[in-house]
């Protein structure tokens, strides 16, 4: 499903160069369920956006479904990501302005779909999160567990086959955590690949596969989990 | 707290210069540019001799047409200037403080050969009280008296300009002028004296300049002289001499006079109505008795003195302002909701919603503020633009009232674009902003 | 395009798209409005005259020697001054008239036909000569031009006068040969000449077109006299110079004033030009104004949206998407703006034209407005649009 090779992303400024990701060699399987893991600044959140098309990098090689996405313009990437990848981040990212249905609607609208056909999977989507009853309903109306099934609603309707979860659970309370890594479990189950990325072991214990991920590098094993998550003290960037 | 407003407000505006000139920059045009042709128009519509304006009356009689009215579309009004023999006839009266018929009409001046060719000036026939209605302002000498008139004798009063060109600039009273065939001896000069509308003769162009040289009106009898603004005429008049003229239906002069009291005013106008019916009984001025008295203020509306797009000019420059402050609203605004975590905190620390909504309110008034000098500025260019374009018709400029209007057009258009959005920011709630940081 | 979701936004965003709505609503109605003003009145200035404008030398010539008190001398000069500007080459024709057409300055008089019951109709009316139509570029169309024989001392005279004045004493056409009269029915005129169109003494007149040229000797000691010269087309600036000269060496008695007709022209609609200009003023400072509100407010929607922006790029969005979303946003925008700026644009010609002066609207115009402010309303949300557009997805996961 997802291939990388050496893959460096690095970031200048003025006087300091930062690896932010330093010579990434991942491979994941179609239908896997794998999470990466680090502590805070590690380089998970850039991880993300680079296996997500969010953004570019600077040396390796990257292939996505069989396909070559090191080099592509940047509309090509605006494809891809609306076809192959759901996104279901921290934040939740729902736009405020629009109502549940519009929310999910947003990557529809991005591929030439009829408006009857747009409805019926956007019902269907919202269907499978448990949220059809709050189709009306604008985000600041909503816990935030429902939000973020929201948000996973918005990560499915596409039919993807890879969805990159940013923390998906960060900004939750453990009851709701518990409903959406559910969700997730649940998605994994009907055969998507899933990628999350967590500084929770607890969350990443429930995974198939967990990727360590330490100052830009995957390393075999982290040191003890007792030293973090307690994020603060632990800081990796330059 | 209003200090501590002020210092809040001068951080916030230095925080982003480039918003802030933005505002201060829309503000300013939008004061600029109304407030010019505010002033045009209030220069246009002023008062041209406030201190007397209301004591003065331009005098009109009906001598019309039996048969048709001077103004087909509107019957009641009456010709808007009087006959030569009206003329005589009334001011015979004793009621008037001051009275007198006058013209403008078109003189050859003869300078000293050193000086130049001879050419035409524009002369105004009057009589001596003509110099005591208008309160004309003398610079050397003044007026003739009315027994100057009785000869006549050759008396002239040159206004500033043409004592510059005959003279150069000297006390010149006593000197001689040739005018037209005859020399004339100097008894007065005017100071620089520019009425604006020219209210006593508002005919052809109300806001040209007043005449260059004035002279007895029987001087005009002498040289045979017709009137260089507007004669109209009804009744044909046998022979093609002077006196023929000066007898007919033509009406030319412009008659004014001075009634200081409510009584002086109703007396002569009963004298008018009387001088009427003697006319009547000789067959004259048919027409239903029609005679009117207009105040300055009267006749210049009667006579339609300040143009019409200048008040157009004035409703569309307010729109103008209307958009500026649109314009300042909706970038306060984005500024201000910016701020809402700011406010937050300083809502968390107590800070009450009035002093949040004042807070901003000073900001905005700052803006105003700033705005209006700004506008000020831009105006006195757009009045010197104006001035140039309309020749000198706007030289005075600015004046303190116009300031005042200036500073309160800022001040207000401030308000008014401040209240929506420092209401917005002072009604956020305290924590709203606080739980995401 | 996803219009109905934008339209869903805007009721969560009121105030901000009201302020440009608004705006735009204005703009166009004070920008329409002061076109339509400027148009009425370059209307008015750029009417055809029917005279030949651009060729024409004005000369005033106004004595001071009292030799020209005496009626002949001064018949004499005037026939001296017209028999040299005549031999001038690159001269067409001269003529004297009471008055120069154009210059704001003049007489008029009342014509009916002879016995008629009604009013009089005004005209302007020329006392001049018999090299008159020629002179003035005018086209004769029916009659013929005076001849020597019709300046004479009869009160009656034989007159010619403009297609448009006649037509209106007699709407039947016929007016040629037929007799007029003044209040009184005493020397009646006879129509021997029918212009086919020219403007009188005062351009912004209601009766401009309506004129009479009367045979005659016109000027006076007091008044002065008053020539046309028509040159062959691009002499006039070469004449000038020559005419002054030989006219003084012909009598220098007088001043002799020269101008072109053109240049009196200006001169009359000199404060119409200045309001022109003031019109332009503020039609470029308006639309400026209002460009940098419409560019400012989008710009703040951009960056408060920058999150936002992110989120649709990481979900597949690719840049045009987001520039066509701004601008689609604002187009909605502005068309609204602009369906109420019509109503606001009427009104507004409405109360100016009722209550002040002002000329009624032409709804070209207004389309063209509304036309002209759709353009301006997207070239000036294309710049904030397009740094929407350049937000990177990864805007999407970045923490605040």
């Amino acid at each position: 499903m997802l291939k990388m090779r050496r893959v460096c992303k690095i970031y200048r400024t003025d006087a300091i160069e930062t690896h932010a990701l330093n010579n990434i060699d991942l491979e994941v399987g179609a239908g896997e369920f794998v999470a990466v893991m680090g502590p805070s600044g590690c380089g998970k959140t850039t991880f993300l956006n680079v296996a997500g098309l969010l953004d570019s990098f600077e040396r390796g090689t990257y292939e996505l479904d069989g396909l070559d996405v090191s080099r592509l313009s940047d509309s090509e990437m605006s494809r891809i990501r609306n076809g192959k990848i759901g996104f279901v981040f921290q934040s939740f990212n729902l736009i405020p302005d629009l109502n549940v249905f519009d929310n999910v609607d947003v990557p529809l609208r991005y591929r030439g779909m009829g408006g009857k056909e747009r409805r019926e999977v956007i019902e269907q989507a919202l269907h499978r999160v448990g949220l059809h009853a709050r189709m009306k309903h604008h985000p600041s109306q909503l816990s935030g567990g429902q939000q973020q099934r929201v948000a996973v609603a918005r990560a499915l309707v596409g039919k993807p086959k890879l969805i990159l979860a940013d923390e998906p659970t960060g900004n939750l309370d453990s009851s709701m955590a518990e409903e959406i890594m559910a969700l997730l479990a649940e998605i994994h189950r009907a055969g998507t690949t899933i990628i999350m990325v967590t500084h929770d072991p607890g969350l990443a214990a429930q995974a198939q596969r967990v990727v360590h991920l330490l100052d830009g590098q995957i390393v075999d094993a982290l040191p003890s989990p007792d030293s973090f998550p307690g994020s603060a003290t632990i800081t990796t960037h330059a | 707290m209003l200090a501590y407003q002020l210092r809040m407000a001068a951080k916030s505006l230095r925080r982003n210069p480039v918003l802030s000139i933005l505002m201060i920059g829309a503000v300013g045009l939008g004061i600029g540019v109304s407030t010019t042709f505010v002033t045009a128009h209030y220069i246009l519509s002023m008062d041209p001799i406030p201190e007397k304006s209301s004591v003065l009356y331009y005098v009109e009689m009906d001598n019309w047409d039996p048969n048709r009215p001077w103004n087909d579309s509107d019957p009641t009004e009456a010709p808007n200037q009087i006959t030569y023999r009206d003329m005589a006839g009334i001011m015979k009266s004793t009621i008037p403080t001051f009275q007198g018929g006058s013209f403008k009409a078109s003189l050859y001046i003869h300078p000293e050969a050193k000086i130049g060719r001879p050419y035409k000036a524009l002369g105004r026939m009057c009589f001596s009280d003509f110099f005591k209605l208008f309160d004309l302002p003398f610079e050397y000498g003044g007026g003739w008296d009315r027994q100057a008139e009785k000869g006549p004798d050759p008396v002239v009063v040159l206004d500033h300009e043409t004592n510059q060109k005959l003279f150069g600039g000297e006390n010149s009273v006593g000197r001689q002028v040739q005018i037209e065939d005859r020399h004339f001896k100097v008894v007065g000069v005017l100071k620089p004296w520019r009425p604006l509308p020219k209210f006593y003769d508002t005919h052809n162009s109300p806001f040209a300049e007043p005449e260059d040289i004035y002279l007895p009106f029987e001087f005009g009898r002498i040289f045979e002289v017709y009137s260089a603004g507007n004669t109209s005429n009804w009744k044909r008049y046998e022979g093609d001499s002077y006196q023929a003229f000066l007898d007919s239906e033509s009406i030319w002069i412009q008659m004014w006079v001075q009634l200081d009291s409510a009584e002086q005013k109703e007396a002569y106008m009963d004298f008018l109505n009387a001088y009427v019916h003697t006319q009547k009984a000789v067959g004259r001025m048919q027409r239903p008795m029609n005679n009117k008295l207009f105040s300055v203020k009267e006749w210049l509306k009667e006579a339609e003195a300040v143009p019409e797009m200048a008040t157009s000019l004035v409703v569309i420059s307010l729109l103008f302002l209307v958009v500026c402050s649109l314009n300042l609203i909706g970038i306060l605004l984005g500024k201000f909701l910016a701020r809402a975590p700011e406010v937050s905190v300083r809502r968390a620390m107590g800070a009450s919603r009035a002093s949040v909504f004042f807070q901003h309110l000073v900001e905005c008034e700052v803006v105003g503020l700033l705005g209006g000098l700004l506008g000020i500025f831009f105006s006195t260019l757009g009045l010197k633009w104006i001035n140039s374009i309309f020749e000198n018709l706007f030289e005075s400029g600015l004046d303190a009232n116009m300031l005042a209007v200036a500073v309160a057009l800022a001040l207000l258009s401030g308000l008014i674009a401040g209240l929506y959005p420092a209401w917005r920011i002072c009604s956020i709630a305290p924590a709203a902003y606080l739980k995401e940081q | 395009m996803e219009i109905g979701p934008i339209f869903r936004t805007f009721a969560r965003n009121r105030t901000r798209f009201i302020l440009i709505g608004i705006e735009v609503a204005l703009t166009l109605a004070i920008v329409v409005n002061c076109v339509n003003m400027m148009l009425d009145m370059k209307r008015d200035r750029d009417r055809p005259t029917g005279i030949d404008e651009e060729n024409i030398i004005t000369i005033i010539s106004q004595p001071f020697s009292a030799d020209f008190k005496d009626e002949q001398y001064l018949e004499n000069a005037r026939r001296a001054d017209l028999e040299m500007l005549r031999s001038l080459p690159g001269v067409r024709a001269a003529e004297a008239f009471s008055a120069i057409p154009l210059s704001g300055s003049g007489s008029s008089s009342g014509y009916k036909p002879l016995g008629s019951e009604m009013n009089t109709l005004a005209t302007g009316r020329f006392i001049t000569g018999i090299h008159a139509t020629e002179s003035l570029g005018v086209r004769l169309i029916a009659g013929r031009n005076f001849e020597p024989g019709d300046v004479n001392d009869s009160r009656s005279k034989n007159v010619i006068m403009t297609k448009a004045f006649a037509d209106k004493l007699f709407p039947e056409g016929n007016a040629l040969g037929k007799q007029i009269q003044g209040r009184t029915p005493e020397d009646p005129d006879t129509i021997v000449g029918i212009i086919e169109h020219m403007h009188g003494s005062w351009p912004g007149w209601t009766h401009v077109a309506n004129v009479t040229l009367s045979p005659g000797k016109p000027g006076s000691f007091n008044r002065g006299l008053r020539y046309l010269v028509r040159t062959e087309p691009g002499h006039v600036d070469r004449l000038f110079k020559v005419v002054e000269e030989e006219l003084l060496k012909l009598n220098n008695g007088r001043n002799v004033t020269l101008n072109t007709l053109a240049d009196v022209k200006a001169e009359t609609f000199m404060a119409d030009n200045g309001v022109i200009k003031l019109l332009s003023a503020v039609i470029v400072l308006l639309v400026f104004v209002t460009s940098l509100g419409i560019v400012g407010i989008t710009s703040f929607s951009v960056t408060e949206r920058m999150r936002h922006i992110g989120t649709r790029r990481a979900l597949g969005a690719r840049r045009v998407d987001i520039l066509r979303y701004f601008l689609t946003e604002n187009w909605i925008i502005t068309t609204t703006g602009l369906a109420l700026g019509i109503g606001l644009t009427y009104g507004l010609n409405y109360a100016l034209v009722s209550l002040l002066s002002g000329a009624k609207m032409e709804w070209t115009l207004v389309i063209g407005g509304v036309v002209g402010m759709w353009l301006l309303g997207l070239a000036a949300a294309f710049l904030p649009a397009l740094r929407g557009a350049r937000v990177s997805p990864a805007a999407a996961t970045r923490t605040i």
